[in-house]
C-alpha cells in the first residue's frame, strides 16, 4: 500500500468512525494508533508513553479545567440568570429587545466560559422560555442563541485557543488578546443585523409596552457589575502581565466562587454538583486533546506534515489563493468534523506552511477559531444547533435557518481579518510580559 | 446528533446514550472522579495563591508549573473512566435513525470492543513507560526533585480504570444486543 493511500485510508477511517457514532476522542485516537502501527509496528507504539507524558504534562493546558469550573460556578449558582435579566433591562431601547440580550449575554458569558456549548446552553436555557412567552420569532431567536453561543470560543478565554496555542507553541496570552477585537466586532455585527431586522420586521421582536423603571435599571447594574469586573480582572491581569492565563483562571475561579456565594445561590450541594459537572466536561475536552496529540504524533512520525507542506508550496499559491483554499477546506470540514477535531487534523499539517506565506501564527489561530465557530452552526453536526434545538424543543430546520444570516456575518468577519490582519494583531502586539 | 432536553448543554450532553444496560457509576469511577475534583481544587488554590503572592510580595511558590503539569496528567487520565461511565464523551448520532435497534446495539458493541482494545494497549504501554522510569530513577529537574515514576503512575492507573469501565460497558452492550434480538421493539437506545 502506498503512503498516500495509507493516509487517505486513515482519514476516511477517522471520518467514518466519527460519523457512525464512535465517541469523538476514540474516533481520533484509534486511527492515530492504527496509522502509527502501520508506519513503525510495535516499535512505534512504544513511543506512546513518552508522547502521552510529553503532551499532557502541560502547564498551559491547566487553564482549561479552571475556566470550565469558573463557568460552572456562575451558571450553577444562577448568576448567569441574573446577568441575563439585568442585560434585558439595559438593552431595552435597542431594537431587537431580548434578541440583543441574547447576543450580549452570549458575548459576556463567552468572556468567562471559554466554550461555545456552555455559552449557548447557559444563555439558551435562560432565554428561550422568556422569548417564547413574549412571542418572539422562534427562528430568529434560535439563530441568535446558536450563533451567539459560538462567541464562546472567540471571546477570550477560549478553550480552542488554549489547545491551538499548545499545539503550535503560540502564546496563549497573545491569542486571547487577538480574539478580543474580532470578538467585539462579531458581536457588533450580530447586534447591528438584529437591530436592522427588528426595525424592518417588527414582528420578530415585539416590544414591551412599558419601559423598566429607573430603580430596575439600577438593580440591573448591580447584577451585571460583578460579572464585568470578573471579565475585566481576568483579561486585565493577563494583558498587564500580572498573571499567566492559568493563574488568571485560578484567581477567576476564586472570585467567581465569591460572586456565586454572595450574589447567587451557591450551596454546598450545588458546589459539589458544579465540581462533578466540570469534571465530566473536562474529561471530555482533555481526552479529545490527548487523542489529538497522539493523532498528530502519528502524522509527524510518518512525515506527513513535511509532504503536505512541500505539496502545497509546490502549487505556488499566492497568499489570497491560500486563504481561499483554507476557506473552502474549513467550510467543508466544518460540516463534518467537530471543533477540536478540526484543530487536530488541520493545524499540525497547515502550521508549517505559515512561514512560507508569511502568515502570523496568532492571526492564523484567530482565523481557525472563526472557522470552528462556523462549523459549530453548520449542519449536519454543528453542535450548537442541537443544543438550542434540544432546549427549545422546536424544529432543527428553524434553528438552522435562523443561523444562516449569522453564518454570512462570520464570512464578513473573515474577509475583514484577511483585509486587515491588524484587527487581530494590534492588541497582542501590546501585551505586556 | 441527539441531545436530551434536560441534558442540553450539560457536561453529560450525551446522557441520551444511557439506558438500562449502561454501566452505572461504581466506586471505581466515583474515586477517580473525586481525585480529579481534588486536583482541580488544588489547582485553583495553587494558582490563586501564586498570583497573589507574586503580585503583592514579589516572590513565587516556584512549584506551580511542575505541580500544575502533574495535576493535568492526573485529571486527564483519571478522567477517562468517570467520563466513560458518565457518558461525557461526545458522539455523533448521524447513523442512529437509519439503523434498527439491533443494528445500533451491534454497532455500540463493536465500537466499545475496539475502544477497549485501545485502552488495554495504552495500559500496557503506560505500564512499560512507568516501569522504565522507575528503574532508571529519573527525577524532575526542579526544586522538588520529584521521582518521575510517581506522577507517571497516573497514566497506567487511568488506562486500567478505563479498561475496567469499558469491559463493564461491553457486558452491557452484549446484554442489549441479546435483548434487541429477542424482543426487537422494546429497546430503543
Amino acid at each position: 500500500m502506498t503512503p498516500e493511500l495509507q493516509i487517505i485510508l486513515v482519514f476516511l477511517l477517522f471520518l467514518a468512525l466519527l460519523a457512525s457514532g464512535m465517541a469523538v476522542p476514540f474516533a481520533i485516537l484509534l486511527p492515530g494508533i492504527v496509522y502509527l502501527w502501520m508506519q513503525g509496528g510495535m516499535g512505534a507504539l512504544h513511543g506512546l508513553g513518552l508522547v502521552s507524558w510529553g503532551s499532557m504534562d502541560s502547564y498551559t493546558l491547566t487553564a482549561i479545567p479552571l475556566f470550565v469550573l469558573m463557568a460552572e460556578f456562575l451558571q450553577g449558582s444562577g448568576v448567569g440568570l441574573r446577568v441575563y435579566r439585568g442585560l434585558s433591562k439595559l438593552v431595552y431601547k435597542v431594537p431587537g429587545g431580548l434578541l440583543q440580550t441574547n447576543i450580549v449575554g452570549c458575548a459576556m458569558f463567552a468572556a468567562v466560559s471559554g466554550s461555545s456549548i456552555a455559552t449557548a446552553a447557559a444563555i439558551g436555557k435562560v432565554a428561550l422560555p422568556q422569548l417564547t412567552a413574549r412571542h418572539y420569532d422562534k427562528r430568529f431567536a434560535s439563530g441568535t442563541l446558536a450563533a451567539g453561543g459560538t462567541l464562546g470560543i472567540l471571546m477570550p478565554p477560549s478553550i480552542a485557543m488554549i489547545v491551538y496555542g499548545t499545539f503550535t507553541d503560540t502564546s496563549v496570552a497573545k491569542l486571547f488578546m487577538a480574539g478580543v477585537v474580532p470578538g467585539v466586532i462579531l458581536t457588533l455585527l450580530f447586534m447591528v443585523y438584529t437591530a436592522l431586522a427588528a426595525i424592518y420586521r417588527p414582528g420578530i421582536a415585539p416590544r414591551d409596552a412599558e419601559s423598566p423603571p429607573a430603580r430596575a435599571i439600577l438593580s440591573a447594574l448591580v447584577d451585571i457589575v460583578p460579572f464585568v469586573v470578573l471579565i475585566a480582572a481576568i483579561m486585565g491581569t493577563i494583558y498587564s502581565g500580572i498573571a499567566t492565563p492559568t493563574e488568571a483562571a485560578g484567581a477567576g475561579c476564586l472570585f467567581s466562587l465569591l460572586i456565586s456565594r454572595f450574589l447567587g445561590t451557591l450551596t454546598w450541594r450545588e458546589f459539589a454538583q458544579c465540581l462533578r459537572r466540570s469534571a465530566l466536561v473536562v474529561s471530555n475536552i482533555l481526552f479529545i486533546t490527548y487523542a489529538a496529540f497522539v493523532f498528530s504524533y502519528s502524522m509527524s512520525f510518518a512525515g506527513v506534515g513535511e509532504e503536505v507542506t512541500s505539496f502545497i508550496v509546490g502549487l505556488h499559491l499566492n497568499k489570497l489563493q491560500f486563504f481561499v483554499a483554507l476557506l473552502i477546506l474549513y467550510t467543508v470540514l466544518g460540516a463534518f468534523v467537530e471543533s477540536l477535531g478540526m484543530i487536530v487534523i488541520t493545524v499540525p499539517l497547515l502550521f508549517p506552511l505559515l512561514g512560507a506565506y508569511g502568515i502570523d501564527p496568532v492571526w492564523f489561530g484567530i482565523v481557525v477559531v472563526v472557522f470552528i465557530e462556523m462549523g459549530q452552526i453548520t449542519p449536519p453536526i454543528g453542535i450548537n444547533l442541537f443544543v438550542i434545538q434540544s432546549i427549545s424543543r422546536g424544529k432543527l430546520a428553524d434553528v438552522v435557518l435562523g443561523t444562516v444570516p449569522f453564518h454570512l456575518l462570520m464570512f464578513v468577519l473573515l474577509a475583514m481579518l484577511a483585509l486587515w490582519p491588524q484587527l487581530a494583531l494590534w492588541l497582542p502586539a501590546h501585551v505586556s510580559h | 446528533m441527539n441531545v436530551a432536553p434536560e441534558h442540553a448543554g450539560d457536561p453529560v450532553v450525551h446522557a441520551v446514550d444511557e439506558d438500562e444496560f449502561s454501566p452505572r457509576e461504581t466506586w471505581l469511577e466515583v474515586v477517580t472522579r473525586w481525585v480529579i475534583q481534588a486536583a482541580v481544587l488544588l489547582l485553583v488554590v495553587m494558582m490563586g495563591v501564586e498570583m497573589i503572592v507574586r503580585s503583592l510580595f514579589g516572590w513565587s511558590l516556584q512549584v506551580t508549573n511542575e505541580l500544575g503539569g502533574y495535576a493535568l496528567i492526573i485529571i486527564t487520565f483519571f478522567g477517562l473512566s468517570s467520563g466513560q461511565a458518565g457518558h461525557a464523551f461526545h458522539r455523533m448520532h448521524l447513523l442512529d435513525d437509519h439503523l434498527s435497534p439491533a443494528g445500533r446495539a451491534l454497532l455500540r458493541l463493536l465500537f466499545d470492543s475496539a475502544t477497549a482494545v485501545v485502552a488495554l494497549l495504552l495500559f500496557v504501554e503506560f505500564t512499560r513507560f512507568t516501569w522504565i522510569t522507575w528503574r532508571s530513577g529519573d527525577v524532575a529537574a526542579t526544586v522538588l526533585l520529584t521521582p518521575l515514576w510517581l506522577p507517571r503512575l497516573a497514566m497506567p492507573i487511568g488506562a486500567f480504570a478505563l479498561s475496567l469501565t469499558l469491559l463493564r460497558t461491553i457486558v452491557g452492550d452484549w446484554r442489549r444486543l441479546r435483548r434487541t434480538r429477542a424482543r426487537p421493539t422494546e429497546v430503543a437506545p
